[in-house]
């Protein structure tokens, strides 16, 4: 029984460890785009992943942006990504994000803990998250711009009234 | 003052029209003409951006675009009334002026005839400013005083209390400005 | 075989993969009911899950965002952490996410989020129920636990046409109403104002005699 541990955790290992060869298939990404009823914007990609010719399943996978590690979700091999932002914060843009394994996820963490570089970090796969940008609301409403001319009308009624009265 | 009978009784026609609040069947006309269509501008507001249903509401509408008009109306013929004067003060000397460069060459016509000329055009020009001004400064406060009434003042209440509210206050307040004293 | 918090992350995979690969009951788990896989002294992994709507209006056929965080207060790792919403049903409609997803292993102390947006349907008042959480404490243990997330309660879904009244420009009712008052104010003005330049020059011409 051990020893087929043994030879069982050898072999996963290598492969793992040789799985170099990762292409994301499927990638399907949401951002909202219309922000005027929201708090936050949220930002969602989900993708599948064939690593040497075999779509990946069930293996728990991290993706890593700007620093900050992200837990992936999976679900039949259909993995997501995805956070929320205030609105203010709000980046618009594109953002890579490196899928990286729990191998991959030890790697960053013990960079960053040693303060030393994680762009060396070779992820399984490498993404782009692009936002397009928020709409949230207009910079000014159309009525406070009728009450402006308004009252440049009025301004311009009374002054005249009272030059001919004068 | 002595004179012609036909001249005496022009002057004094001209001199109660001067004093008198009443005007032509023509002033009536523009005044109303123009209450009318000032009026019915704020229909198209409380249509669309206030979304009243044009159908259910025309009654509402029809009956305040009437009072509207008619206390627009008073607006106009009260502040016409008032500045028609001053008006015609400041237009005195121009006026005369023009008139004489005008009649300078027709020798025919006596100098009581170019008076009462001169006294028919100062009239006739005090009169047309007055009633475009009239009609200027009351329609800017008219349509100022909706936008305010309605989208700030009364925007909590229900479209229809608010267009009622604000279009016959804005007329009301006109019509009462227009009678008091500059 | 006992769990260190902060081992070899590998080693920890490999073993995880054989075990599933493995028939059960050969680790030391305990009996179903009771909460004895975690080594004595060690309190078991349990989940805390905040449902959050982070809208500040729910309206038909804009996008409603649910932010699902999940916290592990115990000492033991959380295991296979299923996360399944059903409380979304035919009136709605999602546009991004996955309502079920496998957020695998929660580490003691840490924190996970998931993000859904969907759209609602219909408008009126809808009840916002909680979303399921099953998870299983540790490697060794086969039992499965449960938990629910928090009820972000009863909203209010706004019929578009109400949210579009409230807040949307009106650019082209209000450019229409500019046009409609232009005449009403230039054309007076622009009478009066033409009369009174012309004997204003007739009187400035004078005073330059």
């Amino acid at each position: 029984m051990k020893g087929f541990l043994v030879v069982f955790a050898v072999l996963t290992a290598s492969s793992v460890a040789l799985a170099s060869n990762c292409q994301v298939s499927n990638q399907r990404t949401y951002t909202t785009q219309d922000a005027s009823v929201l708090t936050s914007i949220a930002y969602i990609t989900e993708f599948e992943l064939t690593c040497d010719g075999k779509k990946v399943v069930g293996t728990q996978l991290y993706a890593e942006s700007q620093g900050s590690i992200l837990q992936v979700g999976e679900n039949n091999g259909n993995y997501q990504v995805s956070w929320v932002e205030d609105l203010a914060l709000a980046t618009k843009g594109d953002h890579p994000l490196r899928i990286v394994d729990d191998e991959g996820v030890s790697v960053v963490r013990k960079a960053q803990k040693t303060g030393a570089s994680i762009d060396g970090v070779k992820p399984l796969a490498s993404l782009i998250l692009n936002h397009p940008g928020a709409y949230t609301g207009p910079w000014l409403s159309s009525e406070h711009l009728a009450a402006i001319m308004g009252v440049v009308v009025v301004y311009v009624a009374v002054t005249s009234k009272s030059k001919l009265l004068a | 003052m002595s004179g012609k009978g036909k001249q005496f009784t022009r002057e004094e026609e001209l001199l109660l029209q001067d004093f008198s609040r009443n005007v032509s069947t023509k002033s009536n006309a523009l005044f109303y003409g123009n209450a009318f269509i000032v009026s019915a501008i704020p229909i198209w507001l409380f249509w669309r951006i206030h979304l009243m249903d044009i159908v259910t509401s025309s009654p509402v509408f029809l009956l305040v675009t009437c009072l509207s008009t008619w206390l627009m109306a008073f607006a106009y013929r009260n502040t016409k009334f008032s500045l028609k004067h001053k008006v015609a003060v400041k237009r005195e000397e121009a006026v005369t002026l023009e008139m004489n460069k005008r009649l300078a060459d027709d020798k025919k016509m006596s100098k009581k005839e170019k008076d009462e000329r001169i006294l028919w055009k100062k009239n006739e020009v005090a009169d047309y400013e007055a009633t475009t001004f009239s009609i200027f400064y009351n329609n800017a406060l008219f349509l100022a005083l909706i936008i305010f009434a309605s989208f700030y003042i009364l925007r909590s209440f229900s479209p229809a209390v608010n267009y009622v509210l604000s279009v016959s206050a804005a007329g009301g307040l006109l019509a009462l400005l227009s009678t008091g004293t500059q | 075989m006992s769990w260190t918090a902060g081992g070899n992350c590998v080693t920890a995979v490999l073993v995880a993969l054989a075990m599933l690969m493995m028939v059960n009951g050969d680790s030391s788990g305990g009996t179903p009911g009771t909460l004895n896989s975690a080594p004595a002294g060690e309190e078991p992994a349990r989940l805390l899950i905040s449902k959050q709507l982070l809208n500040k209006y729910v309206v038909e056929n804009m996008d409603v965002v649910i932010k699902y965080s999940v916290f592990n207060v115990g000492s033991v790792t959380a295991t296979n952490v299923l996360l399944k919403d059903t409380s979304f049903g035919p009136d709605f409609k999602v546009v991004g996410g996955q309502t079920e997803v496998n957020l695998g292993r929660i580490p003691p102390t840490a924190n996970v989020t998931h993000t859904l947006v969907v759209k609602p349907l219909k408008f009126g008042y809808y009840n916002f129920t909680a979303a399921q959480v099953s998870y299983a404490s540790g490697d060794e243990s086969n039992e499965v636990l449960q938990g629910f997330s928090s009820e972000p309660g009863e909203g209010y879904i706004a019929p578009f046409r109400e949210f579009d009244k409230r807040f949307s420009p009106h650019l082209l009712d209000w450019a229409a109403f500019a046009i409609m008052s232009l005449p009403p104010l230039f054309i007076p003005f622009m009478l009066w104002h033409s009369s009174k330049s012309k004997y204003e020059a007739v009187l400035s011409a004078k005073k330059l005699k």
